[in-house]
C-alpha cells in the first residue's frame, strides 16, 4: 500500500509534465486539435462560463484569440479512494502568464482532472482562471 | 471657486491691506538703481549632464547661490561674478530646452537697456523684492498692463520675507517680465524689480494636495463623453494659488491619473496638451488604467522622438493629436512619414491633429482585438452543489481565519493529500516564508522531495496549515467553479485575497485553492488540495478589502444572475460543520459549547449572525452568566 502511493506520486508527477506540455503546446499552436485530449463528456470552466461535452470544447477554443502560455509552476497529486475506484486519475494544477494575441500577458492559474482511459489519458475537467480583480456587481 | 479659503495657508505675511511698515533693509534699494545687476551664471560643469532634471536641479540651486551672492554684494556687479558658458560639446546646436543662454548673448552683450542674461528654460521664478509692501493684484495688474496683449498666470503668487515669488512659464513671457524691471512705479514712489531667473519649485504630494486636486478634476471631466481635460494643468485656476502641478513631474502624474482611474476607470478621452512634457515613459500606464482610451491629445508638448510613443502604443486611439511637439518639426516635409509613423503606433487611428485619416486598407484577418468572454464569479452544475460547496467552503474559511485552526481536523479526510506551489514574480522576497514548501515540479526534480512535499495524512496536512500565517480572507474577492459533482466527488476551485496578519505590513496574496471533497458521514471531508499562492495585481490589491462587512453566506453566492437557488432553505450541514461551527463560537464569544449551540441554532447556523447577535446582547448584558459557565 505505501510503496503503491509513492508510485501513484511518482507517476502523476512524470504524467503531469507530460500532459501540461502537450497540452499548452497544442492549444497555442495546434488548437485545433485539442479537443482530443477532452473526455467526450468532459467540463472545461474557462474563468466562470462553463462549457460542458468535448465539441462545445472544441469550438470554445476555436473562438477565443490566439493565447502564448508560460508556465511557471506544476503540481500534481493522485487521487485515491473509493471516489475513483481503480481509475488512476490526478489532480493537476499550473500556474503562469498568458499572452492573447501578442499582447499583455496575466497570470493565470489552471487545474485539470485527468484519468487514464485505456492507453490515453483524458481530461475530465479544467478549470481555468486569470488573475483578474472582479467587479463587485 | 473654492480658492479663497486656503489663500492664508502659506502662513506668508501677506499685506492684502496694505498697511505700509517700515523695514529696516528698505533704503538698501536706492543703491541698486544703477542700472547694474548681476547676470545669472552658470558654473563651470566638469562635464556634461544629460539629465534634464539634474539639470534644473543645479539651475535651482545655483539660484540659491546668486541670492546669496546678490544679498552679499550685488551692487558691485563687476567684481568677479561673470557669465561662463560651456558648450555641450555638440557643435553650435544647442537643444531648445537648454538651460545655457543663447549664443547670440555670448559675452554678455548688452545692447538693450537691460542687461539680457535669461537662460531658456520651462518654467521661472519671478522675484519682486519688497513685494510684501504691495498688493498681489496691484503687482500683478501693473505687470500685466505692462506686457499687453501678452499675459501670464502666476504660480504660487507668495511672499517670501520681504520679497514676493512666483513662477512663471514660457521664455518669452520670462523676458517680457524681465523688462518690466523698474517700470511699475508704485504708490509710495519706488520703482518695483523684477527679477527672473529659471526654476520651479518643489510640491510634494499630500493628502490636502489630492483632495484638491480632486476639486480641480471634477471641475474638468465632462461625464456625457466621458472626456478629461488637463490641458495646461499647472495653471489650473483652483490649484495655482498654491500649488505646482506641473504633470511633467512623474509624482504629480501618477497622484492626478491614480484619481482619475479610481473614479473613471472608463475615460475615453484625455487630453494633456500644453503640459511640457518631456519624459513620456510614465503614461504606460495609461493602458491598464484606462483600456477604454480611445481620444488622446498630447500636443504642444516636448515630446523629441517618435519612439518615445511606443509606451503608449498599446492603447486602442481612434484620434490623437500630437501637433506643436518638437516631434513633428521633423517631419516637417514629410507629412506622409509622419501619418504613417504614428499609424505604426495606432494602427485603428481615424484622426491624426484634428485631420480625418483616410481608412487603412487592411487584410480581413480576425483583428477585432482581443475579444474575451467577460468573466464570471462562479460556476456550478446545478443548485445541489453550490449549497454544498458554498456552506462547505464558507465554513472551511471561517476556521481557517481563526486563531485555531485544528477544528479542520474534522475538514481533512484521515488519507488527506495536501501541497502547496508558490509564483514568485519579480519581487519574490515577500513570499519568501512559503518557498520551503514550494512544490513546483518545473523546479523540483528530486523524487524523494517531490514525495515529501506533498503533506499526507489528516495530521500532517493540518499541522502543516496551522504553521501557515494566520489570515484573513476577502470573501467580496472570492470566485467558486465546482467542475465536477458526483455521487461520490466534487471538485471546488476556490480564487480570491487574504492578507497575513502576522506580518506587520499585512501582505495581501492571491490564492487559487483547488479541494477534491468526498462525502463522509453526513457530510463531506477533504481528499485532496492543492494550494497556489501568488502576489495580487496592482489593481487586485486596491480593490482587497474594500467593502466592511460582508455577508459571508452570501458573498460567494453574490455576483451570479445563477444563484438565484432558494438561500432560505437552510442547507444540511454535516454533523462535523456544526460541531466545529459550535467551538468556533465558543471560543470567540467565551460562552460554553451548550450556549454556544443554543445560539447557532436560533439563527439557523448562520455564523456571522451568530456572532452579531451575541455581540449586540452582550453589550445590553442580555446574556446570563450560566452562558459562561464551563
Amino acid at each position: 500500500m505505501e510503496q503503491d502511493i509513492k508510485a501513484k506520486i511518482d507517476h502523476a508527477c512524470r504524467t503531469a509534465e507530460e500532459f501540461t506540455k502537450l497540452y499548452y503546446e497544442s492549444l497555442d499552436k495546434r488548437r485545433y486539435l485539442i479537443s482530443r485530449l477532452y473526455l467526450d463528456s468532459a467540463v472545461l470552466i474557462w474563468n466562470g462560463n462553463g462549457i460542458e461535452g468535448k465539441d462545445h470544447i472544441q469550438k470554445f477554443w476555436i473562438d477565443l484569440p490566439s493565447t502564448n502560455h508560460t508556465i511557471t509552476t506544476l503540481d500534481a497529486q493522485p487521487i485515491t479512494g473509493p471516489a475513483v475506484a481503480d481509475q488512476l486519475t490526478f489532480l493537476v494544477k499550473v500556474s503562469g502568464q498568458v499572452k492573447y494575441q501578442e499582447k499583455s500577458s496575466k497570470p493565470f492559474n489552471q487545474n485539470f482532472l485527468i484519468t487514464a482511459v485505456g492507453d490515453k489519458w483524458k481530461i475530465v475537467s479544467d478549470c481555468f482562471r486569470a488573475q483578474e480583480a472582479l467587479d463587485n456587481s | 471657486m473654492p480658492k479663497k479659503t486656503s489663500k492664508n495657508s502659506w502662513g506668508g505675511r501677506r499685506l492684502d491691506n496694505a498697511e505700509d511698515k517700515h523695514f529696516f533693509g528698505h533704503d538698501d534699494r536706492s543703491v541698486r538703481l544703477d542700472g547694474t545687476r548681476p547676470r545669472v551664471s552658470f558654473k563651470n560643469h566638469a562635464r556634461p549632464i544629460r539629465d534634464r532634471q539634474r539639470y534644473a536641479e543645479m539651475a535651482i540651486k545655483n539660484h540659491l547661490d546668486d541670492d546669496i551672492l546678490m544679498a552679499l554684494g550685488a551692487n558691485n556687479n563687476n567684481n568677479g561674478r561673470q557669465v561662463i558658458m560651456r558648450g555641450r560639446g555638440r557643435g553650435t546646436s544647442q537643444g531648445r530646452n537648454s538651460p545655457l543662454p543663447p549664443r547670440g548673448l555670448r559675452g554678455g552683450m548688452l545692447q538693450r537697456s537691460r542687461p539680457m542674461g535669461l537662460v531658456e528654460a520651462n518654467w521661472y521664478k519671478v522675484l519682486i523684492p519688497y513685494g510684501q509692501k504691495y498688493d498681489k493684484k496691484f503687482v500683478l495688474t501693473s505687470l500685466h498692463g505692462l506686457m499687453a496683449p501678452d499675459t501670464f498666470v502666476p504660480i504660487m503668487y507668495k511672499v517670501v520675507g520681504n520679497d514676493a515669488v512666483f513662477y512663471i512659464e514660457d521664455f518669452k513671457i520670462a523676458n517680457k517680465l524681465l523688462n518690466c524691471d523698474r517700470r511699475v512705479t508704485t504708490s509710495d514712489g519706488f520703482k518695483l524689480h523684477v527679477r527672473v531667473k529659471p526654476g520651479y519649485p518643489q510640491c510634494d504630494v499630500d493628502e490636502s494636495l489630492k483632495a484638491r486636486l480632486k476639486l480641480a478634476l471634477v471641475k474638468r471631466y465632462i461625464p456625457e463623453t466621458k472626456a478629461l481635460d488637463l490641458s495646461k494643468f499647472h495653471q489650473d485656476s483652483d490649484l495655482v494659488a498654491d500649488y505646482f502641478c506641473a504633470l511633467f513631474r512623474a509624482p504629480i502624474l501618477m497622484a492626478v491619473l491614480d484619481i482619475v482611474s479610481e473614479y473613471v476607470p472608463d475615460l475615453e478621452a484625455l487630453n494633456l496638451d500644453g503640459n511640457k512634457l518631456n519624459i513620456i515613459e510614465r503614461l504606460n500606464v495609461l493602458h491598464k488604467k484606462f483600456s477604454c482610451l480611445k481620444i488622446l491629445y498630447i500636443g504642444d508638448n516636448k515630446i523629441r522622438e517618435m519612439n518615445q510613443l511606443d509606451v503608449i502604443k498599446d492603447l486602442k486611439l481612434e484620434e490623437f493629436r500630437l501637433a506643436g511637439n518638437p516631434v513633428c518639426f521633423k517631419y516637417k516635409s514629410r507629412h506622409d512619414d509622419y501619418v504613417s509613423d504614428v499609424r505604426k503606433r495606432f494602427p485603428k487611428l481615424l484622426k491624426l491633429d484634428g485631420n480625418e485619416l483616410p481608412r487603412p486598407i487592411v487584410f480581413d484577418v480576425a483583428d477585432e482585438g482581443v475579444k474575451l468572454p467577460p468573466s464570471q464569479r462562479m460556476f456550478v452544475a446545478n443548485a445541489k452543489a453550490q449549497e454544498i460547496g458554498g456552506q462547505f467552503m464558507q465554513q472551511f474559511f471561517l476556521i481557517f481565519d481563526s486563531e485555531n485552526r485544528q477544528p479542520l481536523l474534522d475538514a481533512y479526510h484521515e488519507h488527506a493529500c495536501f501541497s502547496m506551489t508558490i509564483s514568485c514574480a519579480n519581487n519574490a522576497n515577500k513570499l519568501n516564508n512559503y518557498l520551503t514548501e514550494n512544490r513546483n515540479l518545473r523546479r523540483l526534480n528530486d523524487t524523494n522531495k517531490r514525495r515529501k512535499l506533498l503533506k499526507q495524512g489528516r495530521l500532517p496536512v493540518v499541522s502543516f496549515i496551522s504553521q501557515l500565517p494566520r489570515t484573513k480572507h476577502d470573501l467580496n474577492s472570492f470566485t467558486m467553479d465546482i467542475s465536477l459533482v458526483t455521487e461520490t466527488m466534487m471538485l471546488i476551485t476556490v480564487t480570491g485575497l487574504f492578507k497575513e496578519l502576522d506580518s506587520k505590513e499585512e501582505f495581501i496574496r492571491y490564492f487559487n485553492r483547488t479541494f477534491v471533497i468526498v462525502p463522509e458521514g453526513s457530510g463531506y471531508c477533504i481528499r485532496n488540495e492543492q494550494l497556489h499562492i501568488s502576489q495580487p495585481s496592482e489593481m487586485q490589491e486596491r480593490k482587497a478589502f474594500l467593502e466592511q462587512s460582508v455577508d459571508v453566506s452570501g458573498s460567494v453566492a453574490s455576483g451570479s444572475a445563477s444563484s438565484s437557488a432558494s438561500s432560505s432553505t437552510v442547507p444540511v450541514l454535516s454533523q462535523v460543520m456544526k460541531e466545529q461551527m459550535t467551538m468556533t463560537l465558543s471560543q470567540q464569544t467565551n460562552m460554553n459549547l451548550e450556549w454556544s449551540l443554543k445560539c447557532l441554532e436560533e439563527v439557523q447556523w448562520n455564523f456571522d449572525k451568530a456572532l452579531s447577535t451575541f455581540h449586540e446582547f452582550y453589550k445590553l448584558g442580555q446574556i446570563p452568566p450560566a452562558a459562561f459557565e464551563k
